[in-house]
């Protein structure tokens, strides 16, 4: 009795004002509203879905990748590179996304000849990731005990052994749910490049919504994909960070 | 062993340690007391080359302790600190394996049964696939005290090994400690159980405010010298 009251109960009551206010606000605007329009270009959206879908995961790993080197070099005890990767973060967080791909397409684009438009979305996502993602690894790296530092210089582990059997390790924990949190935030991040025309599923329902006039209809389908694809990432990233914690 | 400090001094936002000089040699176990603050813990990191010294010079069993002999003397003594400090990700067994295997060179098997026998040794052979966090508090410190073991040190130095546990604990953890005298091992260590320096150390120093104070042999516990150490002596008992 005490679990359904204090757990099922409240789900079900949110659930259904969530569930009562959609089937108003459709009600309202049912006699507006048809799909049909839309979703004849069904192909062309699932499509867009998937490279929404690519994109973000292309991106999720070279940001990875790209924001685990900043952060080893932020850790370095070389104070020019320090420097370095603290005034490309300063940059790169300080600027919008928006402007940065602009940035990207008309100056770094340009200067290394790059014209393939998925690849500046990617090269775009994945510089304004980075910085984000050094800091989950950041914060992760802080929470290891500097008494474990001490004992890693007493023992005499070299670099490479302290962040593969000692660091690393106790990092993953901390950093996953940053990880999915951060995903979500790329995947938000793609409708972006919908600005410089990346098929995306901004771009596409914009698109189709220009052809078929039918604009509320595609915001609408808009809204419930980022919905389907985020909404699962955030209760993922929070049950790992409870699991983990749980298991400390 | 053999100990020669000269003007050690150590200050981090205030000074620490103001000048130090002590020359011993022929003791086995050498226990540092003093009032928090006092430097003792400051003294034993910097006697184990976990910190170095702003000025001054120390050498054991004529080495000196210094940036250039630091590595091959760290090789050669153990260290088991007031918090555990075991790796929390792996097993009791593993944080003692894992040293053994990637920083002394120990093959698998043979650095499986060092760790297994010293974990049996200090009763810990049901624990020895448990984290660090799955044991208790005196559980880990002797884990602690295995893997400082573990290297095969012929000095080891610890860092109020007991001050983070309760008192059943803290006997659990010296029981253990005194098991050890019979190993033919050395010891420098830093504690406030003046009970547990009666029965283990065979030199006493004293230290007050980032001096020493009084030093000799274990019985200047019994009959002390100076009214500080009479002071702290009497504190340390109520």
């Amino acid at each position: 009795m005490t679990m359904f009251k204090k757990k099922i109960l409240p789900v079900v009551v949110v659930a259904l004002v969530y569930i009562g206010f959609f089937v108003f606000i459709i009600n309202q605007v049912a006699d507006v509203m048809d799909f049909s329009a839309v979703f004849q270009y069904k192909k062309q959206l699932i499509k867009a879905i998937g490279i929404t879908v690519f994109l973000s995961l292309a991106v999720l790993f070279a940001s990875m990748v790209v924001g685990f080197f900043l952060f080893l070099m932020t850790e370095s005890s070389n104070v020019y590179l320090k420097y370095l990767i603290t005034v490309y973060k300063e940059i790169v967080m300080g600027t919008p996304l928006l402007v940065l791909v602009f940035v990207v397409v008309y100056i770094i684009g340009v200067a290394f000849n790059i014209s393939n438009k998925l690849m500046l979305g990617f090269i775009s996502l994945t510089l304004y990731m980075s910085p984000y993602m050094t800091n989950v690894y950041e914060g992760a790296y802080n929470t290891i005990d500097e008494n474990q530092f001490i004992m890693m210089d007493f023992y005499g582990f070299n670099l490479y052994q302290r962040y593969r059997y000692i660091i690393l390790p106790q990092m993953i924990k901390s950093v996953i749910p940053g990880l999915i949190n951060n995903l979500s935030g790329i995947v938000k991040g793609t409708s972006i490049l919908s600005t410089i025309a990346v098929s995306e599923i901004f771009y596409s329902i914009s698109v189709v919504s220009n052809r078929t006039y039918r604009y509320i209809e595609g915001y609408f389908i808009l809204w419930i994909v980022y919905l389907i694809i985020t909404i699962p990432l955030s209760r993922l990233a929070k049950y790992y960070s409870k699991k983990w914690s749980q298991n400390d | 062993m053999e100990l020669r400090l000269k003007d050690i001094k150590k200050s981090y936002e205030h000074p620490v340690l103001q000048g130090i000089d002590l020359e011993l040699s022929g003791y086995k176990s050498i226990g540092i007391i003093g009032k928090s603050g006092c430097g003792k813990s400051t003294l034993l990191r910097l006697l184990a080359g976990i910190e170095r010294a702003d000025t001054g010079y120390i050498a054991i069993n004529k080495r000196p302790v210094d940036k250039k002999n630091l590595r091959k003397y760290q090789n050669e003594i153990g260290m088991v600190f007031q918090n555990h400090n075991l790796f929390p990700h792996m097993s009791l067994l593993k944080n003692i394996t894992l040293i053994l295997e990637k920083t002394k060179g120990y093959e698998k098997e043979e650095a499986e049964e060092i760790g297994r026998n010293l974990l049996k040794q200090l009763h810990l052979e049901n624990e020895m696939h448990k984290k660090p966090l799955k044991v208790s508090g005196g559980q880990a410190q002797r884990a602690a005290i295995a893997r400082a073991l573990s290297t095969n040190p012929k000095l080891i130095f610890m860092d109020e090994p007991t001050a983070a546990l309760d008192p059943i604990l803290t006997k659990e953890v010296l029981k253990a400690v005194i098991s050890l005298r019979k190993s033919g091992r050395h010891f420098i260590f830093v504690t406030h159980e003046i009970n547990f320096v009666k029965k283990f150390a065979d030199y006493v120093i004293f230290m007050n405010d980032g001096k020493i104070h009084e030093k000799g042999e274990v019985d200047i516990l019994t009959y002390p010298k100076t009214e500080e150490l009479k002071k702290f002596l009497e504190h340390e008992q109520f």
